[in-house]
């Protein structure tokens, strides 16, 4: 799937559909809304910190990119985090699973 | 037509490494030994719930009980399995198609059900704990819920835990020791946490015409309510579960009742946050306020909310759980619950969930 081979080259994309304009998140093969066909895109950043947590002093936590596509990550430079905050892609791939990593967003 | 739960069994809860076959017979043997006046060719429909990847359970569960059934087939939705199978049931028995069918539920400690790997919203952080921790700091950041609050819903469902012979811990638990058990995130630690076992139950739903010839108190099936929002779990809204929302309002509206009518129920206690979330979705708290109830049910021995002990005293052999959850109401609304029961429970209610909270199923039932 291209989600993967964007990912595996660093970039976060997602599905648009080249009829009804809906964008599909998670990553499908056809639009979700209307069952068109999808052109893929780079998202569009920064995104919103939803909310996060820790793991043996590994912090995480939800992005919510475009009002309505949400992914977990590693979050790093993270001194005082708020929710709802600008968040940034630092880092993105693909093993296994997709693994993103985000940063505060400084304009 | 009505649909009753004439009978039903729970085979002990463990760690071993039984073979599925073997669960899936264990808890069929204990209903037909527990069930007056049936017989093996009585049964219309065989129907297995299981997170488990061997094939035909259903047929093989069939020929190795002596049962040649019209219908026979498995059901796999994740943890709230048991409970799609018994709405598969009651459906078949409704339409007409059966008036006898068997659900059968049971689960391996170490199952494929317990990672949704399908779920790429969620990253590299795909064990259940992240979701987990997520709807954790949610509810404390929105409500300021606290660890102690979260403690005692691990210590009621501990000590309710301890009167079930099936349940896979029986272990005593102080708050202290709750509260310093492992920390496993920010979050969450490890009392907070069901654990997937081994196990597995069975009912007997059937029509109304037979029900009296297999006990004398059927117990009926009044509401029913499903809803699947998603299959990711960052769609949630993190302080509520909208799936049970949904689905409770639709069982309530069939059973014609309101909360406040429910005298016990059965709830997915997947984590210590999820049965506070419940409790506020179910409409037996109101939001943000379910922890000053289960510090109540703690401190007076009151058994309403998971007589059996939840999944987190229990135990949570996937499949299995919403077929025990079943058995559970049944007995205590026949009145036959011995140290769990609930005084004079006439209306019940099991509430089952999927995958992050993503799919969840509510029953109603009366005696």
């Amino acid at each position: 799937m291209i989600f993967e081979s964007e990912l595996k080259n660093g970039k976060f994309v997602v599905g648009q559909c080249i009829k009804c304009r809906n964008t599909n998140w998670p990553p499908n093969n056809f639009c979700n809304n209307c069952f068109g066909d999808l052109t893929w895109r780079q998202i569009k950043e920064p995104g919103i910190l939803i909310e996060w947590s820790s793991k043996n002093n590994q912090i995480f936590g939800i992005v919510e990119f475009e009002n309505s596509i949400r992914v977990i990550g590693t979050i790093t430079n993270d001194t005082n985090l708020k929710t709802g905050e600008k968040m940034t892609i630092s880092n993105c791939g693909f093993s296994e699973t997709p693994k993103f990593t985000f940063a505060p967003y400084f304009e | 037509m009505k649909v009753a739960i004439a009978g039903y069994s729970t085979t002990k809860f463990s760690l071993d490494n039984t073979p599925i076959e073997n669960l899936l017979i264990s808890a069929t043997k204990q209903l037909f030994q527990n069930t007056k006046n049936l017989s093996q060719k009585d049964i219309d429909a065989v129907l297995v719930s299981t997170n488990n990847n061997k094939k035909y359970l259903a047929p093989i569960l069939a020929e190795m009980t002596g049962i040649a059934p019209k219908i026979s087939h498995s059901i796999e939705n994740m943890c709230n399995s048991g409970t799609n199978a018994i709405v598969s049931g009651f459906s078949y028995v409704s339409s007409g198609m059966a008036d006898a069918v068997l659900v059968v539920g049971a689960e391996q400690a170490e199952n494929s059900g317990q990672v949704l790997d399908w779920d790429v919203s969620r990253g590299e952080f795909k064990h259940p704990i992240f979701w987990g921790t997520m709807f954790t700091k949610a509810h404390k950041r929105k409500f300021g819920t606290t660890d102690k609050d979260l403690a005692y819903v691990s210590a009621l469902n501990h000590k309710n835990a301890q009167d079930n012979p099936a349940a896979y811990n029986t272990k005593k638990y102080t708050m202290d020791e709750i509260m310093k058990s492992k920390l496993l995130t920010d979050d969450l630690r490890l009392l907070d946490c069901s654990r997937s076992c081994t196990g597995s139950a069975a009912v007997l739903l059937v029509s109304e015409r037979f029900a009296k010839k297999y006990t004398d108190t059927p117990i009926w099936i009044e509401g029913i309510g499903q809803k699947t929002t998603s299959a990711s779990f960052t769609k949630n809204d993190l302080t509520r579960i909208e799936s049970t929302s949904d689905a409770c309002a639709q069982a309530y509206s069939m059973a014609d009742i309101n909360p406040t009518q429910i005298d016990v129920a059965e709830i997915h206690d997947a984590f210590s946050i999820c049965e506070l979330m419940i409790l506020e979705d179910l409409g037996f708290a109101p939001k943000g306020n379910a922890a000053g109830l289960v510090t109540e049910l703690y401190k007076t021995n009151n058994k309403k909310i998971n007589p059996r002990g939840g999944l987190i005293g229990a135990g949570h052999p996937l499949g299995a759980t919403g077929v025990a959850q079943m058995a559970e109401i049944t007995m205590q609304l026949q009145g036959v619950a011995t140290k769990r029961q609930i005084e004079n429970a006439q209306i019940g209610l099991v509430q089952n969930m999927s995958a992050a909270a993503t799919s969840s199923t509510v029953l109603v039932m009366k005696r």
